[in-house]
């Protein structure tokens, strides 16, 4: 009950800056829809006739609404640990991660919406149709928290890592740039080496962008779809039990004055 | 006028030595900056090995306009892109401009300028290198006329960039929390490794003036080229002064508005 008046409280808290709200959506969707122009670009140039437009097209915009579920910022976090605001939820009974997950999954949550609202609408303006059915649709609805709880809980561990150096933030970046490149988000992973891609099979990034786009174009068969499922889950589930570790370590010799 | 470049050298001073506090931040930060420089440099082989040109532009063409981009980028991100961005996140909110106010020395100078980024000089020197090295293969393309026409517009493109991202800041005197503005200028400027022309056109107009992305290397490395021709000199030049106008009403407009947020 208490973490429902967090989200309620989170989203008034989001809803005042309305503004800012609305730049951030433009910002994430501008970008993808800048890149998408730029496949468009390769696609009229091209001699090689495996690229389509249709689904170059729609592959963006599909990225463009997962976007925001795994680049997001927890300097809050960091800057909570350095100053030593983060004391209060130790003594409150209040988990921390919760907290802080209610906070940035509101800001997702509102963000998926609106870039959902301006999206779609706007591929069928620019003559694209959406090509899906309601059953990958449901399912590609069911991977989006599970994307976004696992990279919460993978920054979570990372902004965590203050507790012993002083800025992090790099750190957090880097990583964050790895997984926004490998992920699929700026270019469609059948153009990568195709070394590449049976490599990355295995790891955590193509089911952030490639995989839940792939999926919800009906493009992956039964046993690829599941095996996708089966990957996030366990990934999210890596990422979970990684945070747990480092905020235990950090919090068990954890020493704060003055609050 | 004298005073400005040696406060600006003390800030400097001041910042590189913050900096080396968090050596291990500076060290990853340095090394992910030409981690992401050859990322991005990794995506144009992609993209060339499905084409051979791009907006009619070669590979080493766009390599070259790339680097030209990201010298520019880095320009501005050291001198003056963390000042506004820190201006627009708690400039006005937290009243950090009274501090400036009440100094004798242009508010806006002081508020773009006081964060310098030294951090980029890493990333910087490794794209001047890149640069030197496409212009060497190119060399064929380039005359001294279309070095200076291009040196001319590269000072131009950076007004303008000056220009227009600090009004941007400006919205923090209208907008509590407005630092999604710049975030989303800084985001959206990763294309400007792209020839502009590629673009749609009804698109183009605004990223002559609006989302100013074209000035950020596109601009510059045309008339490096030769690409360039009369009519986008005269826009540079009319984007340059429109920008000036438009940066001055938003400053003073902002200010007039402002009452002190602190005591």
């Amino acid at each position: 009950m208490k973490y429902w008046l967090f989200f309620k409280i989170s989203l008034q808290d989001i809803l005042t800056y309305r503004f800012d709200l609305i730049m951030r959506t433009f910002r994430y969707a501008m970008n993808i829809v800048l890149i998408s122009f730029v496949w468009l670009a390769i696609a009229r140039e091209t001699t090689m006739t495996s690229i389509n437009t249709q689904d170059i097209v729609r592959y963006y915009f599909f990225t463009a609404i997962l976007y925001g579920l795994s680049n997001f910022h927890t300097d809050n976090i960091e800057e909570d640990i350095r100053l030593g605001a983060i004391s209060k939820y130790l003594v409150k009974p209040i988990n921390a991660f919760w907290l802080y997950f209610i906070y940035q999954g509101t800001t997702a949550l509102l963000e998926t919406v609106i870039k959902m609202t301006v999206m779609v609408p706007l591929l069928f303006v620019l003559g694209f149709s959406f090509g899906i059915d309601l059953l990958h649709l449901l399912g590609f609805s069911i991977s989006l928290p599970i994307i976004f709880f696992g990279m919460f809980s993978l920054y979570f561990g990372l902004s965590c890592l203050a507790f012993w150096f002083q800025a992090v933030e790099s750190i957090r970046i880097s990583i964050m740039f790895c997984f926004r490149f490998l992920s699929g988000i700026f270019v469609p992973l059948i153009f990568m080496p195709p070394g590449f891609l049976s490599i990355s099979r295995w790891l955590p990034f193509q089911n952030l962008a490639f995989q839940p786009v792939e999926f919800l174009q009906g493009k992956l068969s039964t046993t690829d779809s599941i095996a996708f499922f089966v990957s996030l889950v366990v990934w999210t589930a890596l990422f979970f039990l990684f945070q747990n570790f480092i905020w235990r370590k950090a919090t068990h010799s954890y020493e704060s004055t003055g609050i | 006028m004298k005073k400005y470049p040696r406060i600006y050298f003390q800030i400097l001073r001041m910042t590189a030595a913050l900096m080396m506090t968090y050596r291990l931040n500076l060290l990853v930060q340095g090394s992910f900056m030409i981690v992401y420089l050859l990322g991005f440099l990794f995506l144009i082989n992609i993209v060339f090995s499905k084409t051979q040109s791009l907006g009619g532009w070669t590979r080493d063409e766009v390599i070259l306009l790339f680097s030209v981009y990201t010298l520019i980028w880095g320009i501005i991100e050291s001198f003056f892109f963390e000042g506004l961005r820190q201006f627009s996140i708690s400039g006005v909110k937290n009243g950090d401009l009274d501090k400036v106010l009440t100094k004798p020395v242009n508010a806006q100078l002081l508020i773009s300028f006081s964060t310098p980024n030294p951090a980029t000089t890493p990333h910087e020197v490794f794209v001047a290198v890149l640069f030197i090295h496409q212009l060497f293969i190119l060399h064929g393309q380039l005359y001294p006329a279309n070095v200076l026409v291009a040196t001319f517009a590269g000072f131009c493109s950076m007004g303008i960039l000056f220009f227009l991202y600090s009004s941007y800041a400006t919205l923090a005197f209208h907008f509590t929390n407005s630092s999604q503005a710049l975030r989303a200028l800084e985001t959206i400027s990763d294309n400007a490794q792209y020839p502009t022309k590629i673009y749609p056109q009804w698109l183009q107009p605004f990223l002559f003036s609006l989302i100013p992305i074209a000035f950020l290397g596109y601009v510059p490395t045309s008339f490096l080229l030769g690409r360039g021709d009369w009519k986008l000199l005269w826009i540079t030049i009319g984007v340059l002064i429109g920008s000036f106008f438009i940066n001055q009403f938003a400053w003073e407009s902002g200010l007039k508005k402002y009452s002190s947020a602190s005591s």
